[in-house]
């Protein structure tokens, strides 16, 4: 018997955890995200893309900054979980995974990280090619392989988009049974998660409409309905080997 | 789950006027009154032509209202009266900028007072700041 809760009630449900716990999730994720911000608006100051040297240092300062954020998005994962388990967390639970496990953390986040991009390195190749001989030649080839390699980096990513979840419910296993875990768990579960991410674009509009402040909600909002959707498959699994 | 705690057992079921007695805010409540509010503010400042402020107060109120549903089937009656006063802000807003550049771009004698302006701000009018970067003439000028 399908148990699982449809995105409509999983969505009700982060809406109803999340009354009167704004204040803490809004500035959880401020602060997360501020600092992201401010990384990457100092790697984009020292950027120089005019020759080949430049673009893939750049390429590789970008991917130690996403390792970096993986450690916010932990906390962050913990904050959510924390909230919609009925507790009451602290805006600086966001630096809670810089003290609890910080190197699986950042196993998990590269492997996460390679994963999404791995796939789209034939589309950056070619684009860089395109950029460096100013040839149109370059743009097809380049399109298809973005789609291609798009589609697989989402892929690979919803596979392990429990990953953190993970790590927080069983702090004591390795990186690899957390990624064993997390594909196991996703298995016939991607694309209710894809169509609860897409679920969010009418919100997004919104958040555009409001120059971005609007965001400061809609994030919470997203990240508790993605914390409630890893809780359901927990609870249908614990089910089912009942 | 019932945001208003409308199932509540009443506090003195023997008091006469006990209807009338209000009942205890829930943070659902707070975030119908701030998308009520906004709505509000998001007309009025539209109405004022601030440009920026009917798009931020219009969005935020219309999320929030979203937001306040919770486990309800429907919205409240003020966070529908919130989304209203947003969607009318916001309209009201873009026919405001709209009007305003076509104005601008259509009659003569504004967009010489336009140009002037601009020189004043910027120490060279539009039409040659313009000029300087696309190398063509204005369109509309």
């Amino acid at each position: 018997m399908n148990t699982y809760k449809s995105s409509e009630q999983l969505k009700a449900l982060a809406k109803t955890q999340l009354f009167g716990k704004y204040g803490i999730v809004v500035g959880a994720i401020a602060l997360s995200r501020l600092i992201t911000f401010g990384l990457n608006s100092f790697s984009a100051i020292f950027s120089n893309t005019s020759s080949a040297v430049g673009f893939f240092i750049d390429i590789l300062f970008t991917f130690f900054i996403l390792l970096f954020s993986g450690l916010l998005t932990a906390g962050e994962a913990y904050v959510f979980l924390s909230v919609t388990c009925g507790a009451t967390p602290k805006a600086s639970d966001v630096f809670y995974c810089f003290t609890h496990n910080p190197d699986v953390v950042l196993v998990l986040q590269f492997t996460k990280t390679v994963a999404q991009l791995i796939p789209l390195i034939p589309a950056f190749i070619l684009l860089y090619a395109g950029l460096y001989t100013q040839n149109l030649v370059w743009v097809f080839p380049t399109c298809i392989c973005t789609i291609i390699g798009g589609i697989l980096s989402i892929y690979f990513s919803l596979s392990l988009s429990q990953i953190f979840y993970i790590l927080l419910d069983f702090p004591e296993y390795s990186a690899k049974q957390i990624i064993s875990l997390s594909k196991t768990i996703m298995k016939g579960h991607k694309f209710r998660l894809f169509y609860i991410m897409v679920s969010f674009l009418p919100y997004y509009f919104l958040g555009i409409i409001s120059c971005f402040v609007g965001f400061l909600w809609i994030i919470p909002y997203q990240n508790a309905t993605y914390t409630n959707f890893y809780l359901d498959l927990m609870r249908n699994r614990a089910l089912k080997e009942a | 789950m019932d945001n208003n705690n409308m199932n509540q057992p009443n506090q003195y079921p023997d008091f006469p006027y006990a209807q009338n007695i209000p009942v205890k805010k829930t943070p659902a409540d707070s975030l119908i009154s701030m998308s009520y509010l906004f709505g509000i503010c998001a007309i009025l400042s539209a109405v004022t032509m601030t440009i920026y402020f009917p798009f931020i107060l219009g969005g935020i109120s219309i999320i929030f209202a979203l937001l306040s549903k919770g486990m309800e089937k429907n919205l409240a009656k003020k966070a529908k009266i919130g989304i209203a006063c947003s969607i009318v802000g916001l309209v009201l807003n873009v026919c405001i900028v709209v009007g305003s550049v076509y104005t601008v771009l259509t009659n003569e004698e504004m967009f010489n007072q336009f140009n002037t302006m601009y020189e004043q701000i910027y120490g060279e009018s539009f039409t040659d700041m313009y000029e300087d970067a696309y190398g063509t003439e204005f369109p509309f000028s």
